[in-house]
């Protein structure tokens, strides 16, 4: 399990640097960002197999951020966790492609349960566009 | 205050708007306060099973945060308590700077999430010809106001000075656009002036004497 790489989103530094230790305690590479922008860049130069992503952040907030990185990246596996949980805003998540929806204080090995999911699905993904990839090439080649 | 239907939905909006933000700021409060406890009971458990001691220094620096964190979550609830008295409050005066103090800590999670800081420049005390929550009720609308038209990352500073003709209350940050403006009619109503331009001023009306 060494090798689920997540990264967390928060904008409080106490709670990214909790979750982060316990992730790590479960096995998981963690990485932080402590806003929407910065979790932006970060994706755009790694990979991860899951993104745990908090809902109201300044400078781009959970939903935006959410948006733009599967804009991006359409195989991440993002999982919105969020101080008050609504029915609205977790509809409108799982519609924009969120893996899934948590509120906090989430559980621990739930979560991590959720990001093996999520590397499972992305692994899935890669490989069906992998493969696609290949099939257009060959048959471009007439092969 | 108002008795008709604007004005109740008035006042339900503001009790909507503060409760939304305090419940919002305890429950974050609550969700650090949970990772650290745990983290503190996985380190224990850990050490524990390796047959050692957990870093008595790394213990002492979680707890001084869960201290630190219970203490915020208890601001916050005075903050609420605080606001669901000022219901009880119907006279015609109230007092302004108490009035902000209370209303600028609820907001400042709001202004947060838009990169705006408040900074408090009040006296210890200052009457006001308002009720109290008409007096909260425009104060939430004009920092919803400004802040939503406030430049990103800037300080905006909430003055707070008395005049011949009641109080005067300045609103002053770096606006990116004009803020969208108060209705008249609530101005009117509660016989405030608004000054836009640059920095946003209320004139506040002056507490009067009651009685004989």
């Amino acid at each position: 399990m060494q090798d689920i790489r997540v990264l967390v989103v928060d904008d409080d530094p106490d709670f990214l640097e909790s979750v982060s230790e316990r992730l790590n305690n479960r096995g998981c590479v963690v990485d932080t960002a402590l806003d929407g922008a910065m979790a932006l860049e970060k994706i755009g130069q790694n990979l991860y197999d899951a993104i745990v992503l908090d809902l109201q952040m300044p400078k781009v907030d959970g939903m935006e951020t959410l948006k733009q990185a599967l804009a991006n990246k359409p195989s991440l596996q993002i999982i919105l966790l969020t101080g008050h949980a609504s029915v609205q805003v977790g509809v409108e998540a799982m519609r924009l492609g969120a893996l899934d929806f948590m509120e906090k204080p989430a559980d621990l090995d739930q979560l991590v349960e959720k990001i093996k999911e999520g590397k499972a699905r992305r692994i899935d993904i890669d490989d069906q566009t992998r493969e696609a990839a290949v099939r257009e090439a060959l048959k471009k080649y007439g092969w | 205050m108002p008795e008709g239907n604007a004005g109740q939905a008035g006042y339900a909006e503001l009790f909507g708007q503060v409760t939304r933000n305090a419940t919002h700021e305890i429950k974050n409060e609550l969700a650090v306060i949970n990772e650290q406890t745990h983290l503190i009971s996985e380190m224990l458990e850990i050490a524990a099973a390796k047959g050692r001691e957990a870093d008595p220094e790394r213990l002492h620096q979680l707890i001084g945060r869960v201290i630190e964190r219970v203490g915020r979550a208890d601001q916050a609830v005075k903050r609420l308590n605080a606001f669901a008295h000022s219901a009880e409050e119907t006279g015609p005066v109230c007092d302004a700077a108490k009035g902000a103090r209370l209303i600028a800590g609820i907001f400042a999670r709001q202004a947060a999430l838009n990169n705006v800081t408040l900074e408090l420049d009040l006296p210890e005390s200052l009457s006001v010809g308002l009720a109290t929550l008409d007096y909260e009720r425009l104060l939430w609308r004009a920092l919803a106001a400004v802040v939503a038209a406030a430049a990103r990352g800037s300080l905006l500073r909430l003055v707070l000075t008395s005049g011949d003709e009641g109080a005067l209350l300045s609103l002053e940050t770096q606006l990116e656009r004009e803020p969208e403006p108060l209705p008249g009619e609530l101005l009117e109503q509660m016989g405030v002036t608004l000054r836009q331009g640059g920095v946003w001023q209320l004139g506040l009306p002056p507490a009067r004497a009651t009685g004989g």
